[in-house]
């Protein structure tokens, strides 16, 4: 099966039971450790950590590592960037205008595994949690900004929302998109204005569905009397449990074990 | 021009868990200007089978013959031209500022002068049953139907050999479905095009069809006559299909009255009203 980032993966593993909130925090603070891994010591705990978990959600890692081609060019050029830009002062070669630094290969190297880990870690996060438990911890992560007027309700809803018809306007375009080669309409050409012309026929008929669907959401939220978020209850209750202080306990050793190492190797 | 099915399969999201087999080994033949009904219940399989007319969907297994040509990758831009394909609500792919510019946009490659691009979008609105005067009017001012005619009218300017329509009446009133069903026919019998009509309407399909196709599960279930497929009522039902309801009142009165000696092979208003006046006039000279 092709997963592609941040695509939720049915499951029942521990990762997925627990509390979005825990997660939404837990991954920020993975983040922070890797920004601020410093030598291959810490950068080993980062990956032992990613591998762990993708383990205990039981999604193919390799799989997931074949998803993230789009980012390909991106590594490359970030790569290319730092190894012929960095100045060190082992210089390991040197050649007409260019001189390459081991230190420079060494934090390519790094710069590299940086990004791969934050994008594998920050997508477990989506591969392990509904689009519709991921609003709800928003929102009641975002709650306690409702005492200054934040719409904390509102934006998580909106949020829900665009997640939710993301499929339905893919079909749509994918429907639209034959329509108008049916009648003649050439999405392949090569020549790069005729192709952003090209999708104007697509994007058009698009725009005005969008508009219509959103006015028929509208009025059916209103026949089901929503009012916004004061005073409504939810389906699924968030709960810290053991499993939330576990995932705990876990990440803020993987973030003692990278200060320590930046401070001691 | 004749359009040949061969051995034709496809498969969605082949390698998946959710992969699904649409069309299961699909053979027909449809000759020139002939009138051809595909029926089948949602999900069988209809409207892959005619994304396949056109090239926009490719055979995964099998081929297509349009006028004995294979169709293949370097031809399918002029495949796609000679059989029109008019998606279920058309009106919704409209863009263009105005009616006239919408319906001239199939043509725009042709590179025409402008009188001759002006004839053949006013040709291809009267063929609708629309006159000039809404040309300059703005899509978003024409009404449900009148929409979807200037949809379909964006097909045939582009002179297919063969017309395709998805549900062309779904949603339509009484009125609006008249005019479309009867314009199909009449291009069919006027300019000799070859229309290919899927619906859900038993009562249209009898009708007007030359020939009827019934798919069932991403297989031809029948192919026949509107008359043939028809007199399979029972099957029909087990597929979720229906006969017209005329013929379901005279096999309902034939089993009532076996004495009648009514006839049971009528699935039109009008083949009923025959057998009606007939059975009446019996009567009287009794």
């Amino acid at each position: 099966m092709k997963i592609t980032i941040g695509q939720f993966v049915p499951g029942n593993s521990i990762l997925h039971r627990a509390d979005p909130r825990t997660k939404f925090v837990l991954t920020f603070v993975y983040m922070i450790a890797v920004i601020i891994a410093e030598n291959f010591v810490a950068y080993s705990a980062a990956i032992i950590f990613v591998c762990a978990t993708y383990l205990c959600a039981k999604i193919n890692i390799a799989k997931i590592i074949k998803s993230l081609k789009p980012l390909l060019i991106m590594m490359m050029i970030t790569v290319v960037l730092n190894v012929l830009f960095y100045k060190g002062e082992n210089v390991l070669l040197d050649f007409w205008k260019i001189t390459i630094y081991k230190e420079g290969i060494f934090f390519a190297v790094k710069m590299l595994l940086r990004i791969v880990l934050l994008v594998l870690g920050s997508s477990v996060l989506m591969y392990t949690t509904t689009s519709v438990m991921l609003t709800d911890g928003i929102e009641s992560l975002l709650s306690p900004l409702k005492k200054i007027h934040f719409p904390a309700h509102e934006i998580a809803m909106m949020m829900s929302i665009a997640l939710r018809f993301i499929p339905t306007f893919v079909d749509e375009t994918d429907r639209i998109m034959k329509a108008q080669k049916a009648r003649g309409s050439d999405f392949d050409s090569k020549n790069l204005i005729q192709k952003i012309k090209s999708y104007i026929p697509i994007l058009i008929p698009l725009f005005i569905s969008a508009w219509r669907k959103a006015e028929d959401l509208a009025t059916a939220m209103n026949a089901r009397c929503y009012r916004g978020g004061e005073g409504r209850t939810k389906f699924k209750v968030l709960r810290f449990t053991y499993i939330d202080l576990l995932l705990t306990i876990i990440t803020i050793i993987l973030l003692v074990v990278i200060v320590l190492a930046n401070k001691f190797m | 021009m004749p359009l040949k099915i061969e051995n034709l399969s496809h498969t969605y999201m082949k390698g998946t868990p959710f992969e699904k087999k649409a069309l299961d080994n699909i053979n027909l033949e449809i000759c020139d200007g002939e009138f051809v009904g595909i029926i089948g219940h949602t999900g069988c399989g209809k409207s892959t089978l005619v994304q396949h007319f056109n090239g926009l969907l490719k055979p995964e297994e099998g081929n297509i013959y349009i006028d004995g040509l294979l169709m293949n990758h370097s031809n399918i831009k002029e495949m796609r031209k000679k059989v029109g394909l008019v998606f279920q609500y058309p009106e919704y792919q409209l863009f263009e500022s105005t009616v006239y510019k919408d319906i001239a946009f199939g043509i725009k490659n042709e590179k025409l002068s402008p009188e001759e691009e002006y004839n053949r979008v006013s040709d291809a609105l009267n063929k609708t049953g629309l006159t000039e005067d809404i040309l300059d009017k703005s899509i978003y001012d024409l009404s449900g139907g009148q929409k979807r005619r200037v949809a379909i009218a964006g097909i045939i300017v582009m002179n297919p050999q063969i017309l395709v329509l998805d549900e062309p009446a779904a949603g339509l009133d009484p009125a609006g479905r008249e005019e479309i069903l009867g314009f199909a026919k009449k291009l069919r019998d006027e300019n000799g095009i070859t229309v290919i009509l899927v619906s859900h309407s038993m009562e249209d399909i009898a009708k007007l069809a030359d020939k009827v196709i019934v798919m069932n599960n991403g297989k031809i279930e029948m192919i026949g006559k509107p008359k043939e497929v028809f007199r399979n009522g029972k099957r029909l039902n087990e597929i979720g299909l229906s006969v017209p309801q005329m013929s379901s009142v005279f096999n309902k009165i034939g089993e009532i009255l076996p004495d009648l000696n009514i006839n049971t092979d009528v699935f039109t208003v009008e083949e009923a009203t025959e057998e009606i006046l007939r059975l009446l006039n019996k009567g009287e000279t009794v």
